[in-house]
């Protein structure tokens, strides 16, 4: 199956983290194309200079239901003979979408990274064949006001 | 420790002094979230094996009766078929 990349930095501009979150990468489906995805892996940490004060980023990924304004960005085969991504993403958002349920959340040191891969395809995180639907990864950041890299790595089922 | 590793994930974290720390994580089955398998604590603390599906599920999902995320995903997919037919 084929996987796929996805980053905030492949496309429109980076967003400064605030006290609210804000996405940094999202994959949905789209009715054109539609098929259910899964992310297989994660990672996350940031992504300019750290603050004279530590303090923390907290990172989530939430199940989304509904779009906002961002950036379309054209996911990258892993493998670059695959065919092109069936799932649309998004980065950079400027307003946020609709999302319904976090699924996978953790608080890391401003100058910490992390990253999380799924083992077997039950670990996987799954999203619906629905048109706008998937997963959103964002941040924030009670302190930390630059930029966050959010990176998703996933598979068209 | 097979059903562990089923939904079975890994984690890394690379800390500020550049210490890393590693960690397993599993997949609920029935919500999807990831749970992080804190070393030496009692699994019941972290969450449940459901008996209807045989997996493993988080403490938010333990007594709330077997709906495996398949099936939710399916439910979703046919409501907003049916929210298009509209």
């Amino acid at each position: 199956m084929a996987r796929y990349h996805v980053d905030n930095r492949m496309a429109g501009t980076q967003q400064s983290l605030t006290t609210t979150y804000k996405t940094l990468a999202s994959v949905v489906g789209v009715t054109a194309t539609l098929c259910r995805g899964r992310a297989v892996g994660l990672a996350v940490g940031a992504d300019g200079a750290p603050n004279a004060t530590d303090c923390q980023i907290v990172y989530t990924v939430q199940r989304q239901t509904a779009t906002g304004t961002a950036t379309a960005a054209t996911p990258n085969p892993i493998v670059p003979a695959d065919v092109a991504s069936r799932s649309s993403a998004f980065v950079n958002y400027t307003a946020e979408g609709t999302y319904t349920l976090p699924i996978w959340s953790r608080s890391l040191n401003q100058r910490a990274s992390m990253q999380w891969v799924a083992q077997d395809t039950d670990a996987m995180l799954l999203w619906p064949a629905t048109n706008n639907a998937g997963l959103a990864l964002m941040a924030l950041s009670p302190t930390y006001a630059s930029f966050a890299l959010g990176i998703v790595d996933y598979e068209d089922m | 420790m097979a059903l562990l590793k089923r939904q079975a994930g890994y984690e890394i974290v690379t800390s500020p002094d550049g210490h890393v720390e590693e960690a397993d994580t599993y997949t609920c089955f029935h919500c999807g979230s990831v749970v992080r398998c804190k070393p030496f604590v009692d699994g019941a603390a972290m969450g449940a094996r459901c008996t209807c599906c045989d997996s493993l599920i988080c403490l938010h999902c333990v007594g709330k009766g077997c709906t495996p995320l398949q099936k939710q995903l399916e439910r979703w997919e046919r409501r907003r078929e049916m929210e298009s037919l509209r």
